[in-house]
C-alpha cells in the first residue's frame, strides 16, 4: 500500500507540472479521494455553466426590463451621428442585426488574418450569450429637427432637469441614444459594447458609459422569498418593487398601452430614467446603524421595514402617523407612502452598484447606477424622486449623471427591425 | 351698651332681664363663635391638605414643618404689623413663595414639592429662617423611577438660557448707562435710563426672583427693611428709583448704582449657572403671574416713586409668551385643547396692556384707576390659571 | 474577550463595546452646553454679518485688492458653524455652495454666493457686474442670522456637527477643492476644526465621564492638526494658499482628520443621543 501511495503522490507531481490538461486525467486514472479535484493555475478562466444561458431577443417588448436583473450591468449613453433619416435606419438596422447575434451567441466570422479581426475576440472564437440582454432607448435630443421625428415624440420625454441635490457633470448627462448591456459577467457586456461600436463607427459616439454591479448570494431556499440584493450603502435594494412577473402590473405601471395618450408607435414601450448617484461611503460608515436604519426606513440586516421580521412585510402607515416607527421623512415612507392615491407612482426599479475610482480627497467615488422603467415619467420617477428632495439620505447622496430615455417598443419578428415603429410613424414608406 | 337716658328712674324688671339675657346670649354667641373657629382652626391644622405658619414681628410659629411629597396647603398668616412675603427656598433658589401678606391677613399658597429639605423664610428679610422637611411617599418614588425622556425639553431649556444670556446682557448695559448718567450728574438722564433697565430686569424677573439673597439686594421693596426707605441696607432698583423720582436728587446714589452693576453681573452668571428643571421653566412664570394678579397690580408698590408698573407689566408677558412659544411644539402635541386657551389669555393680557400705550411707553400707573387695575389683575390672573394647566398637561411634575 | 489579531478594532474600542454600553448623559446637563453652543454660534454669525458688510463694500467699491484680501477671513466665521447653517438648505445653496453643483457651471443662474464672487475676484481678477451678487450674499447673510435666532437647536444637532465638520474637512478641504479660483482652503480648514473643537470642549465634562481616554485621544489628534496648519500661517494671521501645502504634510493631515471624523461620529452615541 506505502509503495503505491508514494508512487500516486509521484504521479500527481508529474501531472500537476502538465497543467490543467494533466489533472483530469490523474483524477480519472486514480481512485483515491484526494486526487478528484488539483488545485487551479493561476491564470485558468473562473468556470462558469451559465454563458450559454439565453434571452430571446424577440419579442412584444425589448428584454432587460422586466426580465430578472443578473449581477453585471453597463448603461452607455451614445451621440447619434446619423446626418439624415438614411442612416438613422442603417442605424437601427445594423444594432437589431448586432443585439440578435451577441443575445444568440454563436460562432465568430472568419476572415483573412491580414485584415483586423472583426470581434474583440474577449469571449473566445465563439461568442456565448451569458444571459446578455441589451435594450435600446432614444433620448430627447434624437427628435429634434435632424431626423424629423419630432412629432413623434413621446408626451412626457424631456431633458433631465436637476433636482435641488444634484451636481450633476454634463460630460455624464444625457444623450441621444442609450444601450442598457446585462449580462452575468462585466466582460459579456463589454465585448458587447466592444462589437457594436466597432459596428456602428460612423453613426456612432460614445457619450458617457457606467458599469455596475450587483453581490451575489446563496440561491434562495424553496419556499422562501428572494431577497434583494444589497446596494453600497449595506441596504438591500428594490424591496417593494412591483411584481415582475405580474403581466397586469406590468401593463399597468410599465408598459406604454397602445390605445394611451402617447403616439401608437410607442406602445408596449416605457421610460428610462437613469441617474448616476454618488454614496459617499466613508461618511456613511460613520453614521451611527440606528440613524441608518431610520433614515433609510428599513432594518439593515434583513431589509424588513421596521418594526417587521421579512423584506416582504408591507408597513402599515395608518397605524403609525406620526411616524414613531417608520419616520415621516424615511427614504422608503417619502418614496412611496402608499396610499391608494400613490399608488399610481409605482415604478420598477432596476438598479447596479457602481465603483469607479478615488477621488483627489481619498474618497472612494462609487454609488447607485440607478435605472427605472415606467409607463409615465412624470408620475413615475420624476414624481417619486420629488417627494424625496429634502429628504435625510441626501447628505449621502450626490447624484452627478444620468438622463431620460424612451425605451423603444420590442422586435416582434425577422421582418421586423429596432426602431422600425419609430422610423414608420413619421415617413410611412419605410420599407420593412 | 348705654343705659336709654329717661325720666323713668329704672327699666321694667323684664327689659332688665331681656338685656341681662341678651348680653348673655351674645357671649354664649361669641363665645361659641371663638370655639368654633378654634375648632375650625385645629381641624384645618389636623387636615392633612393645610398647613398654618403664623409669621410673627421676629420669628415664625411653626418653624419647623414636615409635610409628604405631592401637593400641600400652606397658610400663611401675618401676625406682625407689616407686609410680609412668605418664600420656600431649595438651597439658594427659591421654589415657592407668596409676596405681600398684608398685617393681619392670611395668604394661602399651593406647593407641589419634591421630597428634600427646605428652608422657610419668616417676614423681615432679617429674621432666622425655618425649616420645611419633604418626606418621600409611594408616589413620589414611583414617579421618580418612572422618569420620562427629558431629551424633548432640553431644546426649550436652551432657549430660554440663551434668552436668560442675552437678557442679561442687555440689563448690565442697561445698568452701565444708567451708572454712567448717575456718576456724571444729570437727573433726568438718570430718570430717562432708569426705565430700559428696569425693564430689562423684568425680562428676567422670573427666572431672576429663584435666586433669593441675590434678587433681595437687586430688588427688594422699602417695606421689607426694618428703616424702610432710610435702612442702610435698602439697595438695589428700588433704593435707585427713590432716589431718582422721589428725592429728586443724586445724593448718595452712585454707590448704590455701582452696587447694582455689580449685582446684576453676578445675576446674569448665577441665571446661567443656575439648572431650570422643566417644571420651574412654567412654574415661575405662573408665579410670577400670579404676584402680579394678586398684589403688584393693585398696589403699584412695585414702582412706587416712578409708576411705571405697566412697563414692567409688559416686559413680564413677553417672558412669559417667550416661555410659550418655546413650549408650543410640545403643547401642540400633548395638550391641544389647552393651547388655543393659553393663547387667548396671553392676547387678552396683551390687549389690555396695550391699551394704556402712550407714544413708545405706557401711562403713569397713578393714572390707573382701581377698577382698571383690576382688570389688568383679572387677565393677569387668567394667565396664570391657563399657564398653570401646562404642569399637569406635560406630567412636568412628574418628570 | 479573546485575543486576537483584532487588534484593530478592539483600539477603536467597537469590539469592546456592548449594546447599549453608554448610560445616556442626563438630559438636563446637555442644556449648559446646548445654550453655550447656540450663543457661540449667535457670535460667530454677528461676526460673519459684519465681516460680510465690509467685504461687499469692498466688492461694490470697486476695490479689488480689498475685497481678494477679506474673501477668506470672512468665510472663515460661516465655515466653523457650518452644520447649523446646512439646516437650512436653500440659504447654504445660495450663501457657499461651490461651482460643480450647478449643471451649468459659472454660468448658471443660481450659482451665487461666495464662491461666485471668488470666481471674479480670482479667476476674471475683476469687481464688474458684482452688485447685485454682493446685496444678495449680504441680505442671504441677514436672513440666515433671523432663522438661527428662532432656531431651537436639538441637541443631536449639536453634538453630531462636530463629526458633520469633519467629514467637509474630510470631502473637500483636504484636497483643496473648496476654494479653488482663491486656493484660500486653509483658511476654512482652520475654521472647521475650530468649529468642531468647541463642540467637543462645551461637552467636555459630560464626554470625560464616559471616556477619558477618548477625550484625551481626540484632543491629540487636534492638536497635531493645528500644529500642521501653523505652519502655513501668514504673519498677519492668514494662510498661505494651498498650492504651498507640501505633499508630506497634506498626507500627514488625512490620518489625524479621519481618525477624528472617525472618533467624533461616536460622540452622540457616546452621550446617549440618537
Amino acid at each position: 500500500m506505502k509503495d503505491l501511495e508514494t508512487l500516486n503522490l509521484q504521479r500527481r507531481r508529474v501531472l500537476m507540472g502538465m497543467g490543467a490538461a494533466g489533472v483530469a486525467l490523474a483524477g480519472s486514472a486514480l481512485s483515491c479521494p484526494a486526487m478528484a479535484a488539483a488545485p487551479a493555475q493561476v491564470t485558468e478562466a473562473p468556470s462558469s455553466d451559465k454563458t450559454e444561458d439565453r434571452h430571446d431577443f424577440h419579442g412584444v417588448h425589448q428584454t432587460g426590463i422586466v426580465t430578472p436583473r443578473p449581477a453585471s450591468g453597463m448603461l452607455v449613453s451614445f451621440d447619434v451621428l446619423a446626418s439624415d433619416r438614411e442612416d438613422l435606419e442603417r442605424l437601427f438596422r445594423t444594432l437589431n442585426e448586432r443585439i440578435a447575434f451577441l443575445m444568440k451567441g454563436g460562432p465568430v466570422a472568419q476572415i483573412d488574418p491580414k485584415l483586423p479581426p472583426p470581434d474583440s475576440g474577449i469571449l473566445g472564437p465563439n461568442v456565448t450569450p451569458d444571459n446578455l440582454t441589451i435594450t435600446v432607448s432614444v433620448g430627447e435630443s434624437l427628435f429634434d429637427e435632424r431626423f424629423g421625428l419630432a412629432e413623434a415624440k413621446p408626451k412626457r420625454l424631456i431633458r433631465m432637469v436637476g433636482f435641488p441635490n444634484d451636481a450633476l457633470d454634463a460630460d455624464c448627462c444625457h444623450g441621444d441614444l442609450s444601450l442598457q448591456f446585462c449580462s452575468n459577467t462585466a466582460d459579456t457586456n463589454i465585448h458587447a459594447l466592444r462589437d457594436i461600436v466597432k459596428n456602428l463607427p460612423d453613426l456612432l459616439l460614445v457619450r458617457w458609459k457606467q458599469e455596475g454591479s450587483v453581490p451575489p448570494q446563496a440561491p434562495a431556499k424553496p419556499g422562501v422569498p428572494a431577497q434583494s440584493a444589497r446596494n453600497f450603502l449595506g441596504f438591500r435594494d428594490g424591496s417593494a418593487n412591483p411584481d415582475s412577473n405580474d403581466s397586469k402590473a406590468m401593463d399597468s405601471l410599465v408598459w406604454v398601452q397602445p390605445g394611451s395618450d402617447e403616439p401608437a408607435w410607442a406602445a408596449h414601450g416605457s421610460y428610462q430614467a437613469v441617474r448616476i448617484i454618488r454614496n459617499f461611503v466613508e461618511r456613511w460608515d460613520r453614521t451611527p446603524l440606528q440613524e441608518q436604519e431610520s433614515i433609510i426606513g428599513r432594518v439593515k440586516t434583513t431589509g424588513a421595514p421596521m418594526g417587521a421580521q421579512h423584506e416582504t412585510e408591507v408597513p402599515d402607515y395608518s397605524k403609525d402617523p406620526a411616524g414613531k416607527l417608520t419616520k415621516l421623512d424615511a427614504h422608503i415612507r417619502l418614496a412611496n407612502p402608499r396610499t391608494a392615491e400613490t399608488q399610481a407612482n409605482l415604478i420598477l426599479r432596476r438598479p447596479f452598484n457602481y465603483s469607479n475610482g478615488v477621488n483627489k480627497n481619498g474618497q472612494l467615488d462609487m454609488g447607485l447606477l440607478f435605472i427605472c422603467y415606467q409607463a409615465d415619467l412624470e408620475k413615475g420617477f420624476i414624481t417619486v424622486q420629488t417627494r424625496l428632495n429634502g429628504e435625510p439620505l441626501e447628505e449621502y447622496l450626490k447624484p452627478v449623471g444620468g438622463g431620460y430615455f424612451f425605451t423603444l417598443p420590442g422586435v416582434t419578428g425577422d421582418k421586423d427591425f429596432i426602431g422600425r415603429s419609430l422610423l414608420n410613424a413619421t415617413q410611412p414608406k419605410t420599407a420593412a | 351698651m348705654s343705659k336709654p337716658n329717661t325720666p323713668q328712674a329704672s327699666p321694667p324688671r323684664a327689659l332688665r332681664w331681656a338685656v341681662a339675657g341678651s348680653v348673655v346670649v351674645m357671649i354664649a354667641a361669641g363665645g361659641l363663635f371663638y370655639y368654633a373657629s378654634k375648632m375650625a382652626a385645629a381641624k384645618r391644622q389636623h387636615n392633612h391638605d393645610e398647613v398654618v405658619v403664623n409669621i410673627h414681628p421676629g420669628s415664625c410659629e411653626p418653624n419647623a414643618l414636615t409635610v409628604p411629597a405631592g401637593r400641600a396647603r400652606f397658610r400663611i398668616v401675618n401676625r406682625s404689623d407689616r407686609a410680609v412675603e412668605w418664600e420656600i427656598l431649595d438651597g439658594v433658589l427659591v421654589v415657592e413663595e407668596r409676596e405681600n401678606i398684608a398685617p393681619g391677613l392670611s395668604q394661602v399658597i399651593n406647593a407641589n414639592l419634591q421630597p428634600g429639605d427646605y428652608a422657610i423664610t419668616c417676614g423681615l428679610l432679617s429674621n432666622p429662617r425655618g425649616t420645611l422637611h419633604v418626606t418621600p411617599t409611594a408616589a413620589s418614588d414611583a414617579a421618580a423611577k418612572a422618569k420620562p425622556s427629558m431629551v424633548a425639553f432640553v431644546g426649550p431649556l436652551s432657549e430660554f438660557r440663551v434668552y436668560l444670556a442675552s437678557q442679561s446682557s442687555a440689563l448690565i448695559k442697561a445698568v452701565t448707562a444708567l451708572n454712567q448718567a448717575i456718576e456724571s450728574g444729570d437727573l433726568a438722564q438718570a430718570q430717562a435710563l432708569y426705565l430700559p433697565a428696569r425693564v430689562a430686569y423684568q425680562h428676567l424677573a422670573p427666572a431672576a426672583q429663584r435666586l433669593a439673597e441675590l434678587d433681595n439686594s437687586i430688588n427688594a421693596r422699602a417695606d421689607y427693611f426694618e428703616k424702610r426707605e432710610q435702612d442702610p441696607a435698602f439697595v438695589g432698583f428700588h433704593r435707585l428709583e427713590f432716589g431718582l423720582f422721589q428725592q429728586r436728587k443724586l445724593d448718595d446714589l452712585t454707590p448704590v448704582a455701582q452696587r447694582l452693576l455689580s449685582d446684576v453681573t453676578t445675576l446674569k452668571q448665577q441665571l446661567l449657572a443656575q439648572s431650570l428643571p422643566p417644571e420651574q421653566l412654567v412654574n415661575i412664570i405662573v408665579r410670577n403671574l400670579n404676584t402680579l394678579a394678586d398684589v403688584r397690580a393693585a398696589s403699584g408698590e412695585g414702582e412706587r416713586y416712578s409708576h411705571s408698573d405697566l412697563n414692567g407689566f409688559a416686559a413680564n408677558a413677553q417672558t412669559a409668551r417667550k416661555v410659550v412659544d418655546l413650549l408650543r411644539p410640545m403643547l401642540s402635541k400633548s395638550a391641544a385643547d389647552l393651547l388655543p386657551k393659553i393663547d387667548k389669555a396671553l392676547a387678552d393680557f396683551d390687549s389690555e396692556l396695550d391699551s394704556y400705550k402712550i407714544k413708545d411707553g405706557y401711562a403713569s400707573y397713578d393714572s390707573v384707576s382701581g377698577a382698571q387695575r383690576k382688570q389688568i389683575a383679572d387677565k393677569a390672573q387668567a394667565l396664570a390659571d391657563a399657564l398653570d394647566g401646562i404642569d399637569p398637561a406635560l406630567g412636568l411634575s412628574g418628570l | 474577550m479573546k485575543k486576537t489579531p483584532l487588534a484593530l478594532l478592539l483600539t477603536l474600542g467597537l469590539l469592546n463595546t456592548p449594546l447599549s454600553a453608554f448610560a445616556a448623559t442626563a438630559p438636563l446637563d446637555l442644556v449648559g452646553p446646548v445654550s453655550d453652543y447656540k450663543i457661540y454660534v449667535t457670535e460667530q454669525l454677528d461676526e460673519l454679518g459684519s465681516h460680510t458688510q465690509q467685504f461687499t463694500d469692498a466688492v461694490k467699491k470697486g476695490d479689488l485688492a480689498t475685497a481678494q484680501k477679506l474673501y477668506a477671513p470672512t468665510r472663515v466665521y460661516y465655515e466653523s458653524i457650518e452644520p447649523i447653517a446646512e439646516l437650512f438648505s436653500d440659504l447654504d445653496a445660495s450663501i457657499v455652495s461651490r461651482v460643480d453643483a450647478h449643471e451649468k457651471g459659472v454660468k448658471a443662474d443660481d450659482f451665487t454666493g461666495f464662491h461666485r464672487i471668488e470666481y471674479s475676484l480670482f479667476s476674471e481678477k475683476s469687481t464688474q457686474g458684482l452688485n447685485e451678487l454682493a446685496d444678495k450674499l449680504n441680505s442671504d447673510v441677514k436672513d440666515l442670522q433671523t432663522r438661527v435666532a428662532g432656531l431651537t437647536f436639538p441637541p443631536e444637532k449639536v453634538v453630531g456637527g462636530a463629526a458633520a465638520l469633519l467629514e467637509e474637512v474630510a470631502a473637500t478641504k483636504i484636497s483643496g477643492e473648496e476654494d479653488r479660483y482663491s486656493h484660500t482652503d486653509l483658511y476654512d480648514f482652520q475654521g472647521n476644526i475650530d468649529g468642531a473643537k468647541k463642540i467637543v470642549d462645551l461637552f467636555r465634562p459630560q464626554i470625560e465621564k464616559q471616556d477619558k481616554a477618548f477625550v484625551a485621544k481626540v484632543d491629540k489628534n487636534f492638536a497635531t492638526v493645528d500644529k500642521i496648519l501653523a505652519k502655513y500661517k501668514t504673519k498677519d494671521g492668514g494662510f498661505e494658499t494651498y498650492d504651498k501645502v507640501k505633499d508630506n504634510d497634506r498626507k500627514a493631515l488625512v490620518g489625524p482628520v479621519n481618525t477624528l471624523a472617525e472618533d467624533l461620529s461616536t460622540l452622540r452615541g457616546k452621550l446617549g443621543l440618537n
